[in-house]
């Protein structure tokens, strides 16, 4: 029997897990069980999308389909649907915060070299950078003045960048951070918030194309690299060349955080996976 | 110190004990003159014991096709030696059950870590092809159980601890060490020990943070070791520990890759993703084991 039009068609578990495993093996990111009802409606729309009745069809369409890698960026697309915002992912940034960053500083402390390089790759409207900028004042406090900081921040796009370098937001971006945070690091205008001076000149936009040899080649010195979530849109090959790129770009002992579900298995084998709790970051050794 | 302390834990007459009918079934299942018959009839003495056992049998922990209905069934598709090991699980809560919360010790923490622990013990094991039948879950349960007898026994101490570890001030093993001259996994041995726990399991228990001193059952201990590290990386630790750890660099790791080089192949990222669902499947567990008012007064939320 027909039911109405937005009834989504019912996903059973074992084409769940055919589905999840194709993504899997396609871009790295995993999808748990607990993850099935999200994946559901998601996929649910791509069917409607391209005119499919069954998930079975949405999974040969995406195996060898003609169209199969622009179907699958749509997905991610879904998936994801840009969900940007400052503290996003706690664990990782704990990880980095409460233990990273403090462990680069006390080695460049020690060795007199007080510099931090940072690079947020696919940096968006800003929101990551800025955090990272956060977490490095509050890692430095006083000290501050002595060190000379760089985060660098690059996209694809000149329109997102030319948002991320405005620094001004609604709420929404703001609805993982902390009130003594927002109070300390923003600025109210008119309903929105404003990042704050003091975070703003620590980060240095630019449009990078994460494919542009050229270009990553002139990425040099990074303590952390954060790329998360951009990786699932690369094929295998790109995917391969881009960590090879980070893995040169990072100093001896830097690390390298991807989305929180995703994973380099597969892609390189260069770096050393560090389990933090609810975080896996890669180091280069 | 540890003289003392050990000769105080011997002392203590409501020491949390195995119930007799855990220790008769281990027993009858390690002499080979006992048949299945025996056995089934020995366990379903004890209805409320048989009624989990079968809960347990059919939970997603085993996921079964079939329905198990009978602690006959059970014993032919799982093993006399599963089942064993279910039972003793069982009774794990039902000798810890009743001691009460406090205000550093969060049990319900506790217990989330320790099933977790065995649940990723088991699923580590079956990964690694090795037929530990249901022992790795039994000394994931139990392997932090010397932290329970420290905060009962030897509270005074077990704040001072917890105060030390609070401060940043250095590991719980080493604070133990210096408080009461031995540390939880050691005592956690003496308790497996005290119960007549197999030597493998007492082992896994008490050498569970140093599984390189393992001689009888070293892939148990290391097992055992490994679960409780991921269970750190998947956010249910219970050591307080926050640091970054590479698994493929841990000392249990190693000892289990020598004998199974098919290791170095494995999708580490995945394996952790999936533990979620095992955690899940170790949290039902927990709640089959406390569902039941006569076996612990309240049930877990």
């Amino acid at each position: 029997m027909m039911t109405q039009t937005a009834q989504a068609p019912k996903l059973a578990d074992d084409k769940f897990r055919t589905i999840r495993d194709l993504i899997y093996e396609k871009s790295g990111m995993y999808f748990g069980d607990g993850k099935k009802y999200l994946m559901e409606s998601r996929l649910a729309r791509r069917l409607v999308a391209r005119g499919l009745k069954t998930y079975d069809e949405y999974y040969y369409f995406l195996k060898y389909d003609p169209k199969r890698a622009e179907e699958i960026n749509r997905l991610f697309d879904e998936i994801t649907i840009n969900e940007t915002s400052f503290f996003r992912n706690p664990p990782q940034l704990e990880a980095f915060g409460k233990k990273i960053l403090p462990g680069i500083v006390a080695d460049k402390e020690k060795s007199g070299a007080r510099n931090l390089r940072i690079w947020s790759a696919g940096c968006s409207s800003g929101e990551e950078p800025y955090t990272l900028g956060i977490y490095i004042l509050e890692a430095l406090k006083f000290s501050l003045p002595k060190w000379k900081v760089e985060i660098h921040a690059s996209d694809l796009s000149k329109e997102i960048l030319q948002k991320a370098k405005n620094g001004v937001y609604g709420d929404n971006a703001l609805r993982n951070t902390a009130p003594s945070y927002q109070s300390r690091y923003f600025v109210q205008v008119n309903g929105m918030y404003a990042i704050r001076d003091e975070v703003k000149k620590l980060v240095r936009f630019q449009q990078i194309n994460l494919t542009d040899k050229v270009k990553m080649r002139s990425m040099r010195g990074m303590d952390v690299i954060f790329c998360r979530n951009v990786l699932i849109y690369f094929d295998m090959e790109s995917k391969k060349q881009v960590i090879a790129h980070f893995y040169d770009n990072l100093n001896p002992g830097g690390y390298l955080f991807i989305g929180h579900s995703e994973s380099l298995h597969g892609v390189s084998k260069a770096f050393k996976l560090v389990h933090f709790p609810k975080a896996m970051v890669y180091q280069k050794a | 110190m540890r003289q003392v302390t050990k000769a105080s834990i011997e002392r203590i007459s409501d020491l949390p004990m195995l119930p007799d009918l855990a220790a008769e079934v281990m027993a009858m299942v390690s002499d080979p003159t006992s048949s299945m018959a025996d056995i089934r009839d020995l366990i379903e003495r004890d209805p409320a014991l048989t009624a989990k056992l079968l809960k347990v049998a059919n939970s997603a922990l085993f996921g079964m096709r079939r329905r198990i209905g009978t602690i006959q069934l059970a014993l032919v598709v799982l093993g006399m030696n599963e089942v064993s090991s279910i039972v003793t699980s069982l009774s794990v809560f039902t000798a810890f059950c009743d001691m009460p919360d406090d205000e550093f010790f969060d049990r319900k923490r506790f217990w989330e870590h320790s099933a977790g622990c065995g649940g990723i013990a088991r699923i580590l094991s079956k990964r690694l092809g090795l037929k530990m039948e249901g022992r790795e879950f039994v000394a994931g349960l139990m392997h932090d159980v010397g932290r329970i007898l420290i905060d009962q026994y030897f509270h005074g101490e077990f704040v001072q601890i917890a105060a030390r570890v609070q401060g940043g001030d250095g590991s719980m093993r080493d604070a133990e060490k210096e408080f009461l001259g031995v540390s939880h996994d050691e005592m956690g041995g003496w308790l497996a020990d005290r119960w007549g726990l197999p030597d493998a399991l007492i082992e896994a228990v008490a050498c569970h943070h140093e599984p390189g001193r393992a001689e009888v059952d070293r892939p148990l201990t290391a097992v055992v070791h490994l679960a409780d590290l991921f269970c750190r990386a998947k956010g249910i630790g219970f050591s307080g520990e926050t640091e970054g750890f590479s698994i493929v660099d841990d000392e249990a790791w190693k000892l289990l890759a020598e004998d199974h080089p098919n290791l170095a192949d494995m999708d580490i990222e995945r394996f952790t993703f999936e533990l979620d669902e095992e955690i899940e499947k170790a949290m039902e567990f927990i709640r089959i084991s406390t569902s039941q008012p006569d076996a612990c007064g309240e049930e877990m939320p």
